[in-house]
């Protein structure tokens, strides 16, 4: 009998500190190799970014590694495609994976491109029961060849997709929930997510989270947003879509998102939880300021614990 | 259904101009889901073309933004990535870029040379000591693995003064380079790249010694260019600047 995958709704390990992290941005990598040890926990990065043979980039991360706990984010499995993984990604991953020993690896619940393309965007999927197999399929593959265990992000999205009458759409937080009884994966809880899809889809942020199965969370994203009231470099009448946030990882974390980090943490007990901010990257002090605002949360959670 | 969704999907977003709203996409009908298309359309063209001038600054220093933008845009939307790494975006963008500016192309060229060897495998360097272990007998035959960064360039254009000055100058805007016919070895001796430009004949002969040919038959195919090439000085470069791995017999 397969024992491989854990049985529904246990409660996965937390593999990365209970502590705030940040994203590993190239403008900071010579502060992390100057040997001035900056104060965070633990790092983030891109696994595609280091998808290459060698060079001085994958040597500062190997460095940095040596002294800080290390997750590995996905951007390219594309979790959601229905003609399945790309064997070669995989097997990529797999080697880079073997090579830094990363704490935890993760990835989204989204596509990147269809036919052999990758379009670098995260794109929405349709929450059907057909998804919801497909999905399980990929991740299960996923975490057969690269032996560990991955952690699935929910994304942000930013366009209504109208199902055929007769076809009925699985709410998100039972779609993730019923990936992780199947394939025995964790999630990796979103907060910026949420609340930009709360807005541009038109539902209840804190609502979505009562039904989040924090039990599966391995670790959690903050990260800021933007608005657009209509957004010139797409053409004047887009407009139309009406006010959209945009997930541009690009700002601090907005109090909204502050304020749900919180209430989640108050459920769970302190988490990793991440600062990413991946557009006009701030000095390291700012980002390291965000991060400690995240572990005054973290720590006012554990002392309430 | 979901695959002829990712397929319609992947077509819109891929399309040119201010793109047809949610048409042809099943699950995306109406103005909003048109409007709100556009957002994912310019995440992934604008995105791509970023990166295409990440990986081309002084290219698009070169041309301008916006001939630059335009020839990224088409680009994109004619060869978007296979994988899922940006590091090795961009190969046949020099080629796309030739008909339109052959002076950008070829500077276009160079850049990807640097990129490739910025990202190339480690290797161990060969030393003149390892060399000069082999008796002198079989020098004639000893052939060597290229350390992976190692690229030589057949260029029409005079490009490497204007890459040189532009890393220098993160400002400086190019002039377009003069049509002169050079070579280039670029390599990446310990963290950073260096540019070589080679006397005549030199390309030839690092070519073929990068084909793993024999110095005997690298040498002729050099001397084949210019009878007056220097093959030990080009030696002494490729030993100086690391662009050897190891030598067999």
């Amino acid at each position: 009998m397969d024992t491989a995958a854990p049985a529904p709704g246990a409660t996965p390990a937390v593999t990365l500190p209970r502590r705030a992290g940040i994203g590993l941005r190239h403008p900071h990598v010579p502060a992390f190799l100057s040997g001035e040890r900056p104060d965070v926990a633990w790092v983030e990065v891109h696994s595609e970014t280091y998808l290459v043979a060698g060079g001085p980039r994958l040597a500062a991360l190997e460095t940095i590694r040596r002294d800080y706990a290390l997750s590995c984010h996905g951007v390219g499995l594309s979790l959601g495609s229905a003609a399945g993984l790309d064997a070669n990604h995989l097997a990529n991953l797999r080697q880079l994976y073997d090579r830094l020993q990363p704490d935890q690896i993760s990835d989204h619940l989204a596509w990147t491109g269809t036919g052999g393309a990758y379009l670098n965007d995260l794109l929405p999927l349709p929450l059907t029961a057909e998804t919801r197999d497909v999905v399980a399929i990929n991740i299960a593959h996923a975490q057969d060849v690269l032996g560990r265990r991955l952690l699935v992000e929910n994304p942000s999205l930013y366009m209504p997709l109208i199902l055929p009458p007769g076809v009925e759409t699985i709410p998100e937080p039972q779609f993730l929930a019923d990936l992780v009884a199947r394939t025995g994966c964790g999630l990796l809880l979103d907060v910026n997510n949420v609340v930009v899809c709360a807005h541009n889809l038109g539902f209840d942020a804190a609502a979505y989270l009562a039904d989040f199965p924090l039990e599966a969370v391995g670790e959690i994203h903050v990260a800021g947003h933007r608005r657009e009231a209509f957004a010139p470099w797409v053409g004047p009448d887009a407009g139309a879509g009406g006010v959209v946030l945009i997930d541009d990882h690009g700002s601090r974390v907005s109090d909204t998102v502050w304020d749900l980090l919180a209430g989640v943490l108050s459920r769970t007990g302190p988490l990793p939880v991440l600062v990413e901010w991946d557009m006009d990257v701030p000095p390291l002090e700012v980002l390291l300021g965000e991060a400690a605002h995240a572990q005054s949360l973290l720590d006012g959670v554990a002392a309430h614990a | 259904m979901l695959e002829a969704f990712q397929q319609q999907m992947q077509r819109a977003l891929l399309a040119a101009g201010g793109g047809e709203g949610g048409a042809g996409i099943d699950l995306a009908p109406g103005a909003v889901a048109g409007a709100r298309l556009k957002i994912y359309r310019a995440n992934v063209q604008q995105s791509l073309a970023e990166a295409l001038a990440t990986a081309f600054p002084v290219t698009l220093r070169l041309m301008g933004v916006p001939a630059f933008r335009t020839a990224a845009l088409d680009f994109v939307r004619a060869h978007p990535p296979t994988r899922p790494q940006l590091a090795a975006y961009g190969g046949g963008f020099p080629a796309a870029l030739a008909p339109l500016d052959t002076g950008a192309a070829d500077m276009a060229r160079l850049e990807w040379a640097v990129m490739e060897a910025y990202f190339a495998a480690d290797a161990p360097v060969l030393t003149v000591e390892q060399l000069t272990a082999f008796p002198p007998g079989d020098y004639a035959r000893l052939r060597f693995i290229p350390h992976p960064a190692a690229r030589v360039l057949w260029l029409g254009h005079d490009v490497l003064p204007l890459w040189r000055q532009a890393q220098e100058d993160e400002t400086w805007v190019p002039p377009a380079p003069d049509a002169a016919d050079g070579e280039v070895l670029v390599l990446r001796p310990a963290d950073g790249i260096v540019c070589v430009s080679l006397p005549p004949g030199a390309a030839a002969a690092i070519q073929s010694l990068l084909n793993g040919d024999m110095l005997t038959q690298a040498a002729e195919a050099g001397l084949l260019v210019e009878p007056k090439l220097d093959l030990q000085a080009m030696l002494h470069t490729l030993l100086a600047q690391g662009a050897l791995a190891s030598a067999s017999v």
